[in-house]
């Protein structure tokens, strides 16, 4: 077996999990959907309402979904993947509105998803915008499609960084998250040693949030390359252990997107190696990624224009009332 | 001609989706695979409060802890202080201890059954030491372990 199908392979693998995960994830967010009890808290948006309401509706549309994504799994089709997605996207919103809450944990196989579908669309537009004049190798498209993958995971982790940063600024980094975190995580024994250093020391939760921190923002790492990749992936699977030994939460759909994706990959690549590229014209290259950074500049601009936000706000995520 | 490495078109291409995918989930905040995460972002107030079961002996402890609750007041009055939205509380976390209590609520106290109080405990967060609450007694109660 040659390098090439070697990676190939792996790509292949990586594809067929994703669309696995993708797939669990519909059904949990149809059994969500179908164990709610349906109040509506979201400013209702007519059509997503609609379709969260007609469980008929909505359970056909989300068994088309895993079939497209079994599909793209054993095909690699990029169009069934963009199908795929974007009848993801109308199920989850729709399930949203209903719910009147996000399910934060709904989102990593669908950022894998959206990540592979833009890594491969990338290497199909290079490819066919002459950069190579000798070709491109065949096994490209996998490649950029799980760097794709890999860079949108990433991206989950460096905005909830950010996040902290932009809401709480340096401070998110006290003891008053972390102690607030446990706390609010009953029926978890208080009085475990790690727990108890929690609430009875100040330099214990500063200490685990400040490291929480920068493993989230260090993610943007993993996309430069399998060394670090994955130390990266080493540690965001300790920091998700934390969290489960702390305050008991375990983000499984996180791990079971982020372990291939930044371990298994990280591995696999050191292994394996990286497509070998044929000299490219530096010009069509140049003027290529430059076309690229607009395309996905204008997606931003959109993202600030469109009124997405205000037709979309939710509720707080933790609903707290304030002492009088 | 020039040689690129397929690693380094990858990084580059990786770099560029995170920054795209940073500015385009702060400007709509979610909407489906986009989303800022920002679940565990906002910063807590000074305490938190939670009512909590206060046995001699064994400090205080979850209202979850027993098998059988029984209080001095109807189970309506005892629903209402967990329900009472005036103190800085995780609201999800109430309503899972409201709905064990309606499970567990007995009329009157079982064999058994110990003197407990029903308090309310408020921690400081940014206290040196947050591991003792201030504890106020709603209900006297007594509790099966």
């Amino acid at each position: 077996m040659t390098a090439e199908a070697r990676r190939e392979a792996w790509f292949r693998q990586v594809r067929i999990w994703i669309a696995c995960i993708c797939a669990v994830d519909q059904v949990v967010g149809t059994v969500l959907l179908w164990t709610s009890a349906g109040a509506a808290r979201l400013p209702p948006m007519a059509l997503l309402l609609a379709l969260g309401r007609n469980r008929g509706l909505y359970v056909a549309l989300a068994a088309l979904t895993i079939g497209l994504l079994a599909w793209w799994g054993r095909s690699g089709r990029w169009r069934v993947a963009v199908a795929a997605l974007a009848l993801q996207a109308l199920l989850f919103e729709a399930s949203t509105t209903v719910l009147g809450r996000i399910e934060a944990e709904r989102f990593p196989p669908g950022l894998a998803l959206l990540g592979w579908v833009c890594g491969v669309a990338a290497a199909r537009y290079l490819r066919s915008s002459g950069v190579w004049a000798g070709g491109a190798p065949r096994d490209l498209d996998g490649f950029l499609g799980v760097r794709g993958a890999t860079a949108a995971v990433s991206a989950m982790y460096v905005i909830s960084g950010l996040s902290k940063l932009v809401e709480s600024g340096p401070g998110w980094v006290g003891p008053g998250h972390l102690r607030a975190l446990v706390l609010s995580r009953s029926p978890l024994p208080l009085d475990s040693p790690l727990n108890a250093a929690i609430l009875a020391t100040t330099w214990v939760p500063t200490a685990l949030a400040a490291a929480a921190l920068v493993i989230e923002l260090s993610a943007v790492f993993a996309v430069v390359g399998p060394r670090a990749r994955l130390a990266v992936g080493l540690a965001l699977v300790g920091m998700h252990l934390g969290m489960f030994v702390t305050a008991g939460l375990l983000a499984v759909s996180t791990l079971l997107v982020a372990w291939p994706l930044f371990v298994g990959d990280g591995l696999a690549q050191l292994r394996r190696g990286t497509p070998q590229l044929p000299e490219a014209d530096p010009q069509r290259l140049r003027r290529a990624l430059v076309r690229l950074a607009v395309v996905g500049g204008l997606v931003a601009v959109a993202a600030w224009v469109l009124p997405v936000r205000q037709a979309l706000q939710t509720a707080p995520f933790h609903q707290r009332s304030r002492p009088r | 001609m020039a040689a690129l490495s397929s690693r380094r078109l990858a990084g580059s291409l990786g770099l560029g989706f995170v920054a795209c995918y940073v500015a385009a989930a702060l400007g709509v905040h979610h909407c489906y695979p986009l989303y800022v995460f920002d679940m565990y972002a906002y910063a807590p107030s000074g305490t938190v409060a939670s009512v909590r079961m206060e046995l001699a002996g064994a400090g205080v402890v979850p209202v979850t802890a027993f098998r059988a609750v029984s209080c001095d007041k109807p189970l309506s009055e005892v629903l209402a202080a967990l329900r009472d939205f005036t103190y800085d509380t995780i609201q999800a976390r109430e309503n899972e201890y409201a709905r064990w209590l309606e499970a567990h609520w007995t009329p009157a106290p079982v064999p058994g059954a110990v003197p407990a109080n029903l308090v309310r405990a408020r921690w400081s967060l940014e206290a040196p030491d947050a591991s003792r609450p201030a504890v106020e007694k709603l209900f006297a109660c007594e509790v099966l372990r």
